[in-house]
């Protein structure tokens, strides 16, 4: 009987851990596809200090939680959002409206590619 | 082009050791894992315990080899598949016919010395596996078999026919002295519990036999006690 009663808490507990991943990585996901926006914003009014501040700023944020979804996530995934974050600091500073809309294409489709990819869906789980 | 260099040493050196860290610590938790399901041989497991154990064995070396995979992708699917495979066996043990379901009922395949060939065919089971695996059971004529089971883990069962079975002390009318279970109650030193409550003896029992002896728990190899008080030592070789 105790095992049923520890194999139920290890279902429990892996089902509790799936959630917050999912919370998790969809959360940040999002809260990083609107910082992006905000760039996009500055970019398209000419404002490039504003760009600068906050593409650094989230630049090292994502370094920061890049850390915290690499224990969720294929690393992989992860490492080339960090790379076009990182070359999308550089687009802004360099002024390179082109290169920088192309980054942020990029990096918010992989942003939301990260977060449709763990919804628990037919053709995800297939 | 040196730091470069460098650098790229430096990674496949954390990678090497990350790929360390990880076996270590999923060897230690499949066996945990392995544990808690529960102790059988691979050869009486049933199919739905050979299953889990092959797919935890695999999914378990996918982040010891590829550390960009995260460590967790391992830990889950196992846990998974022990709380899983405990639930089933429970349930299994609860419901005859989902046991049925899943492990499929035991077949006879020779009964009264004749090869019940419809059987072997519904098995899929050749002759040369059943004549190898009835030479293993020491049974080299079927004629000298009453019944051969197939069992749900693929081992056979063989009931000899009565005139070929061994006879027992009772069918002989002899008594035999019970001797109980014999365990080894001493290995390499130390004095293992579990056997001394087998031979329902204590720690005292042993140390009035050793101290006869004029021994030390230390100086013993190996000793076995049976429920009668028969005993037999054997000493580690620097002492013989």
């Amino acid at each position: 009987m105790k095992r049923i009663y520890f194999s139920l808490l290890l279902l429990a507990l892996s089902i509790a851990g799936a959630l917050y991943q999912f919370w998790y990585v969809s959360g940040k996901s999002d809260e990083f596809t609107k910082r992006i926006e905000e760039i996009d914003e500055y970019m398209l009014k000419d404002d490039f200090a504003s760009a600068i501040d906050a593409s650094k700023e989230t630049e090292d944020d994502w370094s920061e939680t890049a850390k915290n979804i690499d224990i969720f996530l294929i690393h992989d995934y992860v490492d080339s959002i960090s790379l076009d974050i990182a070359q999308l600091s550089a687009c802004v500073e360099n002024g390179n409206l082109q290169m920088y809309f192309m980054k942020s294409a990029s990096i918010k489709k992989g942003l939301t590619s990260l977060k449709e990819s763990e919804y628990p869906v037919i053709a995800n789980i297939i | 082009m040196n730091n470069v260099q460098n650098f790229a040493k430096l990674i496949r050196g954390d990678i090497m050791l990350i790929s360390i860290i990880r076996t270590i610590v999923l060897y230690a938790f499949v066996i945990f894992a392995i544990r808690i399901m529960g102790k059988r041989q691979i050869s009486d497991m049933q199919p739905s315990e050979l299953v889990a154990t092959l797919i935890i064995s695999n999914i378990a070396s996918l982040p010891m080899q590829n550390t960009s995979q995260p460590f967790f992708s391992g830990v889950i699917p196992v846990v998974i598949l022990v709380a899983l495979e405990i639930i089933t066996s429970a349930f299994m043990l609860k419901n005859s016919k989902f046991r049925r379901l899943v492990c499929g009922n035991p077949i006879v395949v020779i009964r009264d010395g004749v090869i019940l060939q419809n059987q072997m065919r519904r098995l899929r089971l050749s002759n040369e596996d059943l004549f190898t695996q009835l030479r293993q059971q020491d049974v080299f004529n079927i004629e000298d078999i009453q019944y051969c089971i197939v069992e749900t883990n693929g081992s056979i069962s063989v009931l000899k026919k009565p005139e070929k079975r061994q006879p027992t002390a009772e069918n002989l009318n002899i008594q035999i002295q019970d001797k109980k279970i014999q365990a080894v109650v001493i290995n390499d030193g130390e004095i293992l519990d579990n056997s001394l409550d087998l031979c329902q003896k204590d720690e005292n029992y042993i140390y009035k036999i050793l101290k006869k002896e004029n021994k030390k728990v230390s100086d013993i190899f190996i000793m076995t006690l049976d429920g009668i008080g028969n005993y037999n030592i054997i000493l580690k070789d620097k002492q013989n």
